[in-house]
């Protein structure tokens, strides 16, 4: 199972590199220029490793497509095949077709997708579109060395024709790098050659006189001068020749080989490369970057940049063992939890032995150990917060993965609504614990859907109001102390408050009263009350979201917080608050029924302590005043069918939810505020309603982390329209 | 695909895997190790499955290293200069693993006699 998850994971991976490629090369499609060969070349790379890894797990029809689409991307670029808008719709049809594939293999619950229909349609338009071959038969190559040409690829070679039928010269650049630099050196250099041309191969020579050194004969195709490409090579160690002028070969390979081996002791020792994907990041960038339909002039992630390394020449680095290059491994998340929960558990022990010591101090007043004692238990919990804290780094992934789905989705959705949208994102480097991740993309879909669906203009009513014809979304993250910031703005036609105010009226959801004292601020929050959101024609035509109750029920669930702005003519903003990470939380313990309880702190709007005598009742619901408005208030106690403490005096409240979905849970007592680790409850507890897990805090003892969502909406649904009545309306 | 060509040959007999995800980090490690046996993809980034087959050759301490060349279906070119570069066996993407298997122990065990 195991292995099978690896496998479905790296194949998720491959996946996303693939959309990624395409993403990048529609952009470059969109700005005017040629797709980048390197790209195409990529997105057939990325296919053709998959295509060996589905071989091993059995995922639907994941082998034929896998099949299909490699012929059709080795066809594209090979030039075979046309790379227009419809064969790049097909493209990304096929990331779609992947990703429910594997939806499907996870959980087998989920729709199967109808892979066949696309099998049909990709061999259909390759049928259709012959090869539209341009000077590969008339391009001799005699002039270039066998020994050079006799090892080139087919799509090396058909670069290679490619870039002469254009009239680019071809050049030959001899390189020398240190071996354990090899990376860095060709990056750098690779980075100045693209601006000039293409890098159509590198050919290492095995007649380097230093077994620590490897010699490179770069092909170029490039339509620069001699003259510029030798200019560009300055700084490195380098010689350049021009190849298809004179005919002549770059012919430095044919020297005797000086090499010395390290005898290998090893039984049977295997080399295995392969195509695979080396994971090329972008580089983290302050400046926003643009991906999606319409993205123009946007210089390519990963091109350019990465790897360089100013200065670094010349500098003797420890040499390093060809292990170190890349070491990752994956691991699931619930070996993390697991832990994580130990070290939760190892800081209760902690804590316990640090109050048996503080005990002890009085029988043992004098004893010099006690001293010590105190001091190794301080250094004891400073390196388990340590720990705790590095584990919390690994479950850490950038929210960029997650922003280049939702940029496929801009780009489908634009599509079929026939409107332009461009998307903008930056701080796709922001980390966030990658089970909010997961659970964040569901919501943020949701945003960017409603924001095409009902934001957006269509092309025409932009024009008419004077605005860019394209319209644009912008995705924003960033950290703020320890929670994450999450912006998601449209440039369309905004919400209309006063329209959201009469619609609340007309559902039933507010009195008419209540409506008229309401500020837009307030009134917009009513895109989050259950009940409001409908797919009628009205909500259409309002231009607001769309099931935004259960974007917000979502997002309270990871303890997080959203909240709206927006402004008619202009846009729609919506503020996404989240914590880094769930597995660790700030939680208020609390006592109801005689019992412990936790809840989120990030949760709890205030606490406050009231006198039994100030509940009033409601149309048969308890509330109490809090501001002049009504809070209705719920019985910790009585959610779970505990005893009642006994006595009429104080009790405490703690406010939880949010804007007008405020509810007050009553408690007997706040006790204190502590970091817990969270645990999941075992199968049987963990459909028990109202909790959401269990912590220990100290001397054994295990609480129930509340599921202050589901109290919320439960107490929001018994109340109706009860909970926003101003007191004082029901009292005139 | 390394790992499935590792989950492959696993079992075959006592081998000891070193992978590399690029023909420029095979060029790294080739320099200091005496392999058995590679296994190469042709549609490598950079530097080729057909480069590093040609380097592996043109070197006097490897230059005998059995060298299996895994290409896409249907580059008859690819299989070709493959072949003349001095592949020791070719395979096209994807293949049976009991070819794999085969085509492994037979490089390993050496002609016979």
């Amino acid at each position: 199972m195991t292995s099978q998850l690896t496998a479905l994971s790296e194949i998720q991976d491959l996946v996303e590199e693939f959309s990624r490629s395409l993403l990048q090369i529609e952009a470059e499609r969109s700005g005017g220029r040629d797709s980048d060969p390197d790209l195409v070349n990529a997105a057939f790379r990325s296919i053709h490793t998959l295509k060996g890894i589905v071989s091993m797990v059995e995922v639907g029809q994941l082998v034929a497509l896998s099949h299909e689409l490699e012929n059709c991307l080795d066809d594209i670029r090979l030039g075979k095949r046309a790379l227009d808008a419809s064969s790049l719709d097909l493209l990304f049809a096929a990331v779609d077709l992947y990703t429910a594939s594997l939806a499907h293999a996870v959980e087998p619950s989920r729709a199967v997708p109808d892979v066949t229909s696309f099998l049909s349609r990709i061999k259909d338009t390759g049928a259709a579109r012959p090869a539209t071959r341009s000077a590969e038969e008339q391009v001799s190559l005699d002039w270039l060395h066998e020994d050079v040409r006799s090892v080139l690829t087919e799509y090396e070679e058909f670069r290679l024709r490619e870039n002469i039928g254009g009239g680019r010269g071809i050049y030959s650049i001899h390189v020398s790098f240190d071996l354990m630099d090899v990376d860095g050196g060709i990056e750098r250099l690779k980075s100045k050659l693209k601006k000039l041309g293409e890098v159509l191969t590198y050919l290492p020579s095995a007649d380097a006189s230093r077994e620590d050194r490897i010699d490179l004969d770069i092909l170029v195709g490039s339509g620069e001068g001699l003259e510029v490409l030798r200019a560009s090579l300055t700084g490195e160690t380098a010689s350049i020749e021009r190849l298809n002028t004179g005919g002549r070969s770059p012919g430095r390979d044919e020297g005797v080989p000086v090499v010395r081996g390290h005898e290998s002791t090893r039984p049977d020792d295997v080399a295995i490369t392969d195509g695979g994907s080396g994971k090329r990041r972008a580089p983290p960038s302050a400046t926003p970057r643009e991906v999606g339909s319409v993205a123009s002039s946007v210089g390519l992630p990963g091109a350019g940049s990465a790897g360089s390394a100013p200065g670094s020449e010349g500098v003797e680095e420890p040499p390093q063992s060809i292990r170190s290059v890349v070491q990752t491994v994956r691991v699931e998340l619930s070996r993390l939890d697991a832990l994580m929960n130990l070290v939760g558990e190892l800081r209760v022990i902690q804590g316990d032995f640090t109050r048996t010591i503080a005990r002890a101090e009085n029988t043992l007043r004098g004893v010099p150990e006690v001293r010590t004692l105190h001091v190794q238990t301080r250094q004891m919990a400073r390196r388990i917060d340590e720990l705790r804290d590095r584990i919390l780094d690994v479950r850490m992934v950038p929210v960029g993965q997650m922003f280049d789905t939702l940029a496929r989705v801009v780009r489908k959705l634009s599509r079929e609504h026939g409107k332009e949208v461009r998307l903008v994102v930056s701080g796709e480097q922001t980390e966030l614990d990658k089970l909010i991740v997961e659970e964040l993309s569901d919501p943020l879909m949701h945003m960017i859907r409603n924001a095409i669906d009902h934001g957006i203009e269509s092309v025409e009513r932009r024009s008419a109001a004077g605005k860019s014809l394209t319209g644009k979304i912008t995705l924003v993250a960033r950290q703020r102390g320890n929670s994450v910031e999450i912006r998601v703005e449209d440039d369309g036609q905004g919400m209309d408050w006063l329209a959201l105010r009469e619609r609340a009226v007309s559902r039933g959801l507010v009195s008419r009263e209540e409506a008229e004292v309401m500020t837009s601020i307030e009134a917009l929050r009513l895109i989050f009350a259950p009940g409001f959101s409908t797919l009628d024609d009205l909500s259409r035509s309002s231009g607001r979201g769309v099931g935004m109750d259960v974007v917000k029920t979502n997002i309270m669930r990871l303890s997080g917080q959203i909240d709206v702005e927006s402004e008619v003519g202009k846009g729609t903003l919506f503020r996404l608050t989240l914590p880094v990470t769930l597995a660790i939380i700030q939680a208020l313990v609390i006592e109801g029924g005689g019992q412990m309880f936790c809840v989120p702190l990030g949760s709890v709007l205030e606490s406050l302590m009231f006198e039994r005598s100030e509940i009033e009742t409601i149309e048969g619901f308890e509330v109490i005043s809090l501001r002049s408005e009504a809070l209705p208030i719920v019985y910790l106690d009585r959610i779970f069918d505990l005893p009642r403490k006994p006595g009429d005096g104080q009790l405490y409240v703690i406010v939880v939810g949010l804007a007008e979905h405020r509810v007050g849970l009553v408690v007997d007592d706040l006790l204190e505020q502590k970091d817990v680790v969270i645990k999941s409850l075992g199968p049987g507890l963990d459909a028990v309603p109202g909790v959401a897990g269990a912590t220990e805090i100290g001397a054994g003892k295990t609480v129930l982390l509340l599921d202050l969502a589901a109290i919320v909406s439960d107490a929001v649904r018994d109340f109706g329209t009860g909970d926003r009545r101003r007191v004082e309306g029901m009292r005139a | 695909m390394r790992e499935y060509v590792t989950s492959v040959l696993e079992g075959t007999g006592d081998m000891e895997f070193e992978y590399a995800e690029s023909g420029f980090h095979a060029l790294q490690f080739l320099s200091h190790a005496n392999p058995d046996l590679i296994i190469t993809d042709v549609n490598m980034p950079e530097v080729s499955g057909l480069e590093l087959l040609r380097y592996v050759r043109k070197s006097e301490r490897l230059k005998d290293t059995p060298v299996v060349v895994i290409s896409t279906e249907g580059h008859l070119v690819d299989r070709e200069r493959a072949k003349a570069a001095g592949a020791s066996i070719m395979l096209e993407k994807p293949f049976d693993p009991e070819v794999l298997k085969r085509a492994v122990s037979g490089l390993l065990e050496g002609p016979p006699g």
